[in-house]
């Protein structure tokens, strides 16, 4: 690896010339994913029109001709107009670009918290690196240079750390801190292996593939409508229907079966390739640096300074193979960036989450002592579930004519939903610690929400007015909120009066 | 160590916080806005109904219940004033607000971000202000109780900045109003970087 000289920064920098490529691919494939589709079916009815007989490729050809060379120039101003280099004088990291409009974003060096670097498969084609910087105040990317050569990439990613570390004065970081040895500190590089990911999303993400499938599904029609209408044709309009009206039962079921099991494979593969070969390794015990990703190449470094709340999903499967889904929740000061804060460990097993948690908390996470809530939850989810399953039957019978073993059906769902809120009730609880703070809920999949008291920000306990025995609590992080009610609510005062005067106590920072 | 209440009250217990309650003009308040937005409310009805022919007992009918049912809100917003209040106390502030679900807020001195006095024209005119605190919980959650007297809100306020800033000093410099403020700050450059990023596209 060649190490740059700190100088070269000092002036505006281009990126790597490859970059115009690079440019010149994003910007196409931000088209096609707006126009592509329509542009296929514009194609496609050209192409069928009496004009096409006539005129032939020509037209088209010279129009995609255009068309690219716009785009090609487009992406040469962006990048010749794209320039970044550290301002001595002011302390800060600059960046410019805009073709028309000039953008100067400017980083004072000081804020720079983290520098990582990543590929995605154009960047791997190409051979560059992209590099963000992130400041203390946001979770997500400041600033993004697309397309560095390797050593630049390196070089002034170390450039940057070091003069942050330099004007991040008052700061106390030790010396173990500097990035410079992170290379030096070889830990040992810890994998979580593609069966265990394989496992973990296939049994607990079902959920999720399932509304991404629907999602699709809905986006796809509401787009096949919109289109049918936008080129007047009734002709596939019909076609689909007649179609829809040829399909009888054992097709119909076919189809469902399939459209269920899309979730599954889908999710599967989404997780196996996104998180493909995942490992992690302690740098020093201020960071932890993970790579993941198949297409994608995926480098983080997460600040272990900055983790407000550590989550542990796990269901019985899991558990008796000893791996679990571990998510770390970063401090996030900007709405709607949640996703982008948060680092998931798909089927990490548990001498690993061992090792995490002893970077952590320097210490095996306690439960301490258990508190629960009232039956009465269960007994209300119960009726509120008899009611529900209750309305549905009668809504069946009455509209529907549903015969007398329906009614067995229901019985049946009513079990299932019963046998869920039991295991519900029984996995809710807050386990108490001088340490930690225990969220546990969750029936088949069960959630443990882990947050120190230090990292709290602030509390609120509820009671209804007509029921002032039972209280509710909400523990707010800079990552979210941990939330349980139908608890006794002396307990959660009590409780909460505690951790109020713990925080306000404690000399550790919450970031 | 115990976290005793100071001042503003003269009730302590061991472990009842007494709540200082808001003032009582501040009802007023609600009222006026309340009477405002049923009128409008009202008159768009009467608009609604007398354009679209509905008969004249459906018409009375339905805003007769409009009107009942914003009775009853202003009863129960009149009902909660008794469980409205704030206690200042040694290293925490603490709101109660709510009536059907009364929720008491307990926010730490030491992770206050800013402290904000925001006062609307009807506020300006009876004398009050409403309590802002911001910490750095996710989203944007903030922390606020309205109807505070005015002279009372800037008394809390200096007194949980003064606060703020005497725990920044056992901290030391990298306490956590810096990094508050830093943040503010940032935030602010954020919105306009935003912004300005809008623009361009």
């Amino acid at each position: 690896m060649e190490t740059n000289n700190t100088a070269t920064f000092l002036s505006p920098n281009r990126m790597s010339r490859i970059g115009v490529l690079l440019l010149f691919v994003k910007q196409l494939m931000l088209y096609m994913r707006a126009f592509g589709l329509i542009l296929i079916l514009a194609v496609y009815r050209y192409l069928r029109s009496e004009a096409f007989e006539t005129y032939g490729f020509r037209y088209v050809l010279l129009l995609l001709f255009v068309f690219f060379a716009l785009v090609l120039v487009t992406a040469f101003l962006r990048y010749r107009n794209f320039r970044f280099y550290i301002d001595q004088e002011a302390e800060a990291f600059i960046l410019e670009k805009g073709i028309f409009s000039k953008e100067k974003t400017i980083i004072r060096l000081e804020k720079i918290f983290q520098i990582n670097l990543q590929q995605n498969v154009w960047q791997q084609v190409f051979d560059v690196y992209e590099l963000e910087v992130e400041t203390a105040g946001s979770a997500r990317a400041e600033v993004r240079i697309p397309a560095l050569s390797e050593p630049v990439a390196n070089a002034l990613k170390i450039t940057l750390q070091a003069y942050a570390l330099q004007h991040r004065s008052g700061d106390n970081i030790d010396a173990a801190g500097i990035p410079g040895e992170e290379v030096a500190a070889s830990a040992d590089r810890r994998y979580i292996g593609t069966g265990n990911i394989f496992y973990a999303s296939l049994l607990s993400h079902y959920g999720n593939g399932l509304r991404v499938t629907l999602g699709f599904l809905l986006v796809l029609w509401s787009q096949f409508n919109d289109w049918a209408q936008l080129f007047s044709s009734q002709t596939e309009e019909e076609r689909l229907m007649s179609w829809w009206e040829a399909l009888d039962s054992e097709r119909l079921l076919v189809i469902v079966v399939l459209l269920l099991l899309i979730p599954f494979v889908i999710n599967t593969i989404r997780f196996v390739i996104k998180y493909y070969n995942i490992s992690y390794q302690v740098l020093n015990p201020r960071e932890l640096g993970i790579d993941y990703g198949l297409f994608t190449l995926q480098h983080r470094i997460f600040q272990v300074q900055k983790l407000q709340e550590l989550n542990i999903v796990s269901n019985w499967f899991l558990r008796k193979k000893g791996i679990s889904f571990v998510t770390l929740l970063q401090s996030d000061n900007t709405v709607g960036r949640r996703q982008k804060s948060t680092t998931v460990f798909p089927g990490m097993s548990d001498a690993q989450l061992a090792q995490l948690e002893g970077l952590f908390f320097g210490q095996r996470i306690q439960q301490g002592t258990v508190i629960r809530p009232y039956v009465n939850k269960l007994v209300l989810a119960m009726l509120l579930r008899l009611a529900a399953v209750a309305a549905l039957g009668w809504f069946a019978t009455a509209f529907f004519e549903m015969p007398v073993e329906g009614w067995w059906l229901a019985a049946l769902i009513l079990a299932w939903s019963w046998l869920m809120a039991v295991l519900r009730f029984r996995n809710d609880a807050f386990y108490l610690h001088k340490d930690f703070i225990i969220r546990q809920s969750g029936s088949l999949r069960r959630t443990r929400k882990i947050i120190e008291p230090h990292k709290i920000q602030h509390m609120e306990v509820f009671r209804k007015i007509w029921r002032p025995k039972f209280g509710s609590i909400a523990i707010y992080t800079a990552s979210g909120v941990i939330y349980g009610s139908w608890y006794d609510y002396d307990t959660l005062y009590r409780w909460s009066e505690g951790l109020i005067s713990e925080v306000s106590r404690t000399s550790r920072n919450w970031m | 160590m115990e976290n005793v209440q100071v001042a503003l009250s003269t009730m302590l217990q061991a472990r009842e916080v007494s709540f200082e309650p808001i003032s009582p003009r501040y009802f007023t308040i609600i009222a006026i806005r309340w009477f405002i937005f049923l009128l409008a409310v009202l008159g768009g009805w009467t608009l609604i109904a007398g354009l679209n022919d509905i008969p004249l007992a459906t018409g009375l009918l339905i805003g007769g219940g409009l009107l009942v049912a914003a009775g009853i809100w202003l009863a129960v917003m009149k009902l909660s004033f008794k469980y409205r209040g704030i206690a200042v106390r040694e290293y925490d502030v603490v709101f109660r607000t709510g009536f059907i679900n009364i929720t008491e807020t307990l926010v730490p001195y030491n992770r206050v971000q800013h402290v904000k006095l925001i006062r609307g024209v009807f506020e300006k005119m009876f004398g009050l202000s409403a309590l802002y605190i911001y910490t750095a919980a996710g989203g944007n959650h903030n922390l606020s109780i309205a109807g505070l007297k005015a002279a009372d809100a800037e008394k809390i306020k200096s007194y949980i900045m003064d606060k703020v800033r005497i725990g920044e000093e056992v901290a030391g410099p990298a306490g956590d109003i810096q990094a508050a403020e830093a943040s503010a700050e940032d935030q602010d450059n954020e919105h306009n970087r935003e912004e300005d990023s809008h623009g361009n596209q």
